[in-house]
């Protein structure tokens, strides 16, 4: 949490590394909604003057039980599904496996990167330089950094090595390659392949001079996105996609993007999806808006002391 | 089409440039303020100053097809807008000039260190960060710390007052202003962040190291603003309690990465 990581599977009994299963935490949740639930009931009243108040600690009172009595309530699940199949089972926190409500059909994943980027290894550093990074967007360009130029033969996008050299190939294990030119001085140094890795080929980088080395970075993921279509136990059929920041709701679940088969990299045949059901989130979003008005009122009005002194 | 590395020299360059045309006015801002005869033109050089960055955070953003946010360097250029911005409302507030002079100082350090650390160009914004919350949630943020900071200096130079044999002349009126938008701030901060997470990872609340620390300063700025109301009489123990409120939001903000929790957080960068 602030200082101690957190280990869920510990036992309670072990005080800061599961503080949110221990007693202390049940004490402090039952403490703070007896004395604020205590508060806004003494001051209980919808006059104007008392918006501010109602608001905040209503909102927060609110959140908090919603928080804490919905939280026996969700329900998470993570199910990994094939392409072109459907599942309904799914693992929860402890790995135990269930038959879920809902079947999702995996008709398409698909993982999209930024263009490739390279970079300066240091070896008495033992660190990537933090510039130059440059991006490799297209053939023919050339990049400038210190007293050398970088000049970009080709870039390819699927790229196996074979045979000495790289070529485009776009079967599972391909790579981003691209050739470059380094020059000092308008002067040739050296000429050859850079790239990135997977899990079945090795990088290959360009030494520059005793310490430096240019190296392809590992790209760096856009998007990644299922193409689904959800059943329901009750019969209903939907269809969409998912990304990450774009779950699907479905019957009170929500679906989410959650994983993928990381081996196999834009490959990927299986998308691993979590599946969350709160019933309590009305409530919870309850609370958000009573606190996001109780915020404004603060910021018009302040803590309105003042202003009930005038009234 | 220029090359990348033409793109990046600009980039550096224009930042170069107006960080240090932005920093040289709010200094001189800061001098002409202490002159009655050019206290006037102290508003204006410094509203030039703040025009000059919102330019440039303008052009970052279209120059890196993402929000300028992602990185603390790029967080530190917007606090360094805000409180510029800020001081120039604060002024025709309340016309302190402590608070003027405060107000560009710390500005123009932020925009010093992120002078001396130019950082690379980056347009990778990964799928997490793709979202709508992400601009609201760091923005009110950033503006909650920038108000706060201030309460924090206004509370530092109550308690330093008697030191100096100085009567404090300013009611705490100017605290609890700070404060309370300050705590309005971040309490739609973490609201915003607790929607996005929902969207995001599923839930909203994750313990998450920087969700911890930044509930244990909305906790403390709350304790300040009871104690306020419950005993006005103690201005001494509130003002302690803003300035270690502050050094709270510090770790919250820049702080977290140096902690060992911070290795699971989603919050490093």
């Amino acid at each position: 949490m602030g200082f101690i990581r957190q280990d869920v599977s510990s036992p309670p009994y072990l005080l800061f590394i599961n503080i949110k299963h221990s007693w202390m935490y049940l004490l402090a949740q039952v403490y703070i909604l007896t004395t604020l639930g205590l508060t806004v009931i003494r001051r209980f009243s919808f006059k104007l003057s008392n918006i501010g108040f109602m608001l905040n600690h209503l909102g927060l009172w609110i959140l908090l039980a919603g928080a804490a009595f919905g939280s026996g309530d969700i329900e998470r699940y993570t199910m990994h599904v094939e392409k072109n199949n459907v599942e309904w089972i799914g693992a929860d926190n402890s790995g135990k496996f269930h038959e879920l409500p809902i079947a999702i059909y995996l008709e398409d994943f698909k993982v999209d990167y930024y263009s490739p980027q390279i970079g300066i290894w240091s070896e008495s550093k033992q660190k990537l330089l933090k510039n130059p990074s440059f991006n490799l967007i297209k053939p023919d360009t050339v990049f400038k950094w210190d007293v050398y130029d970088f000049e970009v033969k080709q870039i390819l996008h699927n790229a196996w090595f074979m045979a000495d050299t790289f070529r485009e190939a776009p079967i599972p294990g391909a790579v981003y390659a691209a050739e470059i030119c380094i020059k000092k001085d308008e002067k040739p140094v050296r000429r050859g392949w850079i790239s990135s890795a997977s899990s079945l080929q090795q990088p290959f980088s360009l030494t520059i001079d005793n310490d430096l080395e240019l190296i392809m970075k590992p790209p760096k993921a856009k998007l990644y996105q299922s193409d689904i279509v959800v059943f329901t136990k009750s019969g209903i059929e939907k269809s969409g996609s998912v990304t990450v920041n774009n779950p699907f709701t479905i019957d009170g679940w929500k679906i989410y993007q959650f994983g993928f088969d990381e081996k196999m990299g834009k490959w990927s045949t299986t998308s691993v999806f979590e599946l969350v059901r709160d019933p309590w989130l009305p409530i919870i979003y309850m609370g958000f808006a009573f606190l996001l008005g109780g915020a404004v009122f603060i910021f018009i009005n302040g803590v309105g002391t003042k202003k009930k002194n005038n009234d | 089409m220029v090359s990348g590395q033409k793109r990046k020299i600009m980039i550096d360059i224009g930042f170069q440039t107006i960080g240090i045309i932005s920093v040289g006015l709010l200094l001189l801002s800061i001098v002409l303020i202490l002159f009655k005869r050019t206290k006037n033109y102290a508003v204006l050089v410094s509203s030039l100053a703040v025009l000059a960055l919102s330019y440039y955070i303008i052009n970052l953003w279209i120059e890196l097809h993402r929000p300028p946010l992602r990185t603390l360097g790029e967080t530190r250029l917007w606090y360094g807008f805000f409180l510029s911005f800020l001081g120039v409302v604060l002024w025709f507030r309340w016309k302190y000039i402590w608070l003027f002079i405060y107000s560009n100082i710390t500005a123009s350090v932020f925009l010093i260190i992120d002078l001396a650390n130019p950082a690379a160009l980056d347009q990778t914004l990964m799928p997490a960060l793709q979202s709508v919350w992400f601009v609201p949630h760091v923005v009110v943020y950033i503006i909650g710390y920038a108000l706060l900071g201030m309460s924090a200096l206004i509370a530092a130079i109550r308690l330093l007052m008697p030191l100096w044999h100085r009567e404090i002349k300013f009611s705490m009126e100017y605290t609890d202003n700070t404060v309370y938008f300050g705590f309005s701030f971040l309490t739609v901060g973490m609201i915003f962040g607790a929607i996005w997470a929902k969207v995001a990872w599923g839930h909203y609340w994750t313990w998450d190291p920087k969700e911890t620390w930044a509930f244990i300063t909305w906790l403390t700025y709350l304790l300040y603003i009871h104690i306020r109301i419950k005993n006005p009489k103690n201005e001494k123990l509130v003002s302690w309690i803003l300035i270690f409120s502050f050094l709270f939001l510090m770790i919250t903000w820049l702080g977290i990465q140096y902690l060992p929790v911070s290795q699971n957080s989603v919050h490093t960068y």
